[in-house]
């Protein structure tokens, strides 16, 4: 069911495909103790499912993305992008189509706490031969292991 | 200063994990490719001439060699005590580093990985390799004479996404994260029986134990104890029906953390030792299985030792115990509490790190691997201290354990 503030922004993937992406205020209600919630702004929530969709950190029914900045000498840096329900804070965020409609919303992933927030192997894989996390920390993500991110 | 330091072998490579298992090492390499090596060739062959034999041998290729009591009132010997350690001392001066070379010339096999991805985690029991990966449990044929270290014949187990596993008493433990903790029997010939009536059963070999988060899970005894990185451990209680002619594993209960400690906290266990780390404190407590059933259960925790550690180190990340102490993994270092009451800090995150208490001749290891080598540490103080009275680290039973 979609609420007054719900958004959807259309997003061209290539000439013939066109997907979704569906800002809500689910994850972003202060003490809904249930969910994880974003402390991004919509505007960097729609930037982090563009650059999932550029890398394409999409696959089937879910994705991931991440909030990066490049720091001192070039060094990429991932921003905090939500916090669990614990108020502890979240740099990774998941996407998903759950029912394959190309309507696609997102969360602050939770990957110690929820398997099925874990990067698939494939990320992982793509984020560390890019340079944003090394092998340790991808180690770490995938035992879903605490790792500083 | 301790008495006996550590040794290390330090092979360079982009691994991603390791296993050792009846005389065979198993490395998996970042490229997706899986090598054998003939490990106690590579060792003894590749050290011969510059390190000790004796000492060798121990260290890395029989670390059962020294244990027994036997040996114990050897070792009251100051003489023969002395020269033992002399000789470890000077093994502990000599830089012991495989280069490509030594490892391509102990090579058993090298071959693409046949569990398709980098494993989550992985374990090796009774000749098989247990993997887990994003899509489920595989399982696979390890330590044959075929031509490749690892068969190619895989069989998927189960398709619940699993964090860890561990294997004795002809079961898999499985940690599931929210999913919760699992046992799946590997007992084909029937060698136990069980009563898991009070358990979920998920299919004909599958039990679930707790719905409790579960990260990481161990062995204590017939009992496992689960670790969680985001909620509390817990002892799912078993106990042995001794009134059979078959050997009878029956579901007790479950036991939360804070009913063993009166705290919160991080805690590990493995056989009869539990412990919970709390800021900048370690508690130690034994754990009797005989005594979960007595009138005053509190019997079966017996409190051993607080250890106030002289400094923090982090956020403690995670935790394992092997025969010669304990290790707490923290966010940039690797602590181990050793059981002569030493302490050693190894700086650094590291990508993986493994023990092997289980195994009959490298329960003395401590394989660690970083971003551009895999270090293989061998402890070998614990053979000097008296395994009934040490707090931190298993107690060495050399007939009980090693069944």
């Amino acid at each position: 069911m979609s609420t007054l503030e719900d958004k959807i922004i259309p997003i061209k993937v290539s000439d013939d495909l066109t997907i979704y992406y569906k800002l809500t205020t689910v994850h972003r209600r202060p003490g809904n103790p249930e969910k994880c919630i974003w402390t991004i702004g919509y505007n960097e929530e729609e930037n982090c499912f563009r650059k999932a969709v550029d890398e394409k950190w999409l696959e089937e029914q879910q994705g991931w993305g991440l909030k990066i900045n490049i720091g001192a000498e070039g060094k990429l840096i991932l921003e905090e992008v939500g916090l669990s329900e614990q108020q502890e804070p979240l740099k990774i965020a998941k996407f998903r189509d759950k029912n394959s409609t190309k309507e696609w919303h997102g969360y602050p992933a939770d990957y110690r706490r929820r398997q099925q927030d874990k990067p698939s192997v494939t990320i992982l894989a793509d984020w560390q031969t890019k340079g944003i996390i090394t092998k340790t920390q991808r180690s770490k993500i995938s035992q879903c292991k605490k790792c500083n991110l | 200063m301790q008495e006996v330091q550590p040794l290390k072998i330090t092979i360079s490579g982009d691994f991603w994990d390791c296993q050792i298992y009846r005389g065979r090492l198993y490395l998996w390499y970042m490229d997706g490719s899986v090598g054998t090596y003939k490990w106690d060739d590579l060792v003894e062959r590749t050290f011969a001439g510059s390190i000790d034999e004796l000492v060798l041998q121990s260290a890395f290729t029989r670390g059962d060699y020294l244990y027994g009591n036997g040996l114990l009132h050897l070792f009251r010997d100051r003489e023969f005590k002395q020269t033992l350690l002399n000789k470890f001392q000077k093994a502990f001066q000599q830089d012991m580093v495989i280069g490509p070379k030594d490892l391509k010339k102990y090579e058993y096999s090298k071959q693409e990985n046949p569990i398709s991805e980098l494993p989550t985690d992985t374990c090796i029991y009774n000749n098989k390799l247990y993997a887990l990966i994003d899509s489920g449990l595989y399982s696979t044929d390890v330590h044959s004479t075929a031509k490749y270290g690892i068969s190619k014949k895989v069989e998927k187990l189960w398709d619940c996404p699993l964090i860890s596993i561990k294997a004795s008493y002809q079961s898999l433990a499985m940690a599931g994260g929210d999913e919760g903790l699992f046992r799946l029997s590997l007992d084909d010939h029937g060698q136990y029986t069980y009563d898991y009536k009070d358990l979920d059963r998920v299919d004909s070999r599958i039990y679930k134990i707790s719905s409790r988060h579960s990260s990481i899970v161990d062995w204590a005894f017939a009992s496992l104890y689960s670790s969680s990185y985001v909620d509390s451990g817990f002892l799912a209680a078993f106990r042995w029906n001794i009134q059979t002619d078959k050997k009878e594993i029956i579901f007790n209960k479950i036991i939360p953390d804070c009913e063993i400690f009166n705290k919160d906290g991080f805690s590990w266990g493995c056989q009869e030792k539990i412990y919970l780390a709390n800021c900048n404190t370690i508690e130690a407590v034994k754990y009797t299985q005989s005594k979960i059933n007595s009138k005053d259960e509190s019997e079966a925790f017996q409190h051993l030792e607080l250890i106030n550690l002289d400094k923090q180190y982090g956020n403690v990340v995670s935790g394992g115990i092997a025969f010669f102490g304990v290790i707490i993994e923290y966010d940039n270092c690797l602590l181990v509490l050793l059981s002569d009451n030493e302490l050693i800090c190894l700086p650094e995150s590291v990508v993986r790190w493994r023990v092997y208490p289980r195994s009959k001749r490298y329960e003395n290891h401590f394989h660690i691997i970083y971003e551009d080598k895999l270090v293989i540490y061998s402890f070998n103080h614990d053979y000097f201290v008296d395994q009934k009275q040490k707090n931190r680290g298993i107690e060495y039973r050399k007939t009980e354990y090693k069944k």
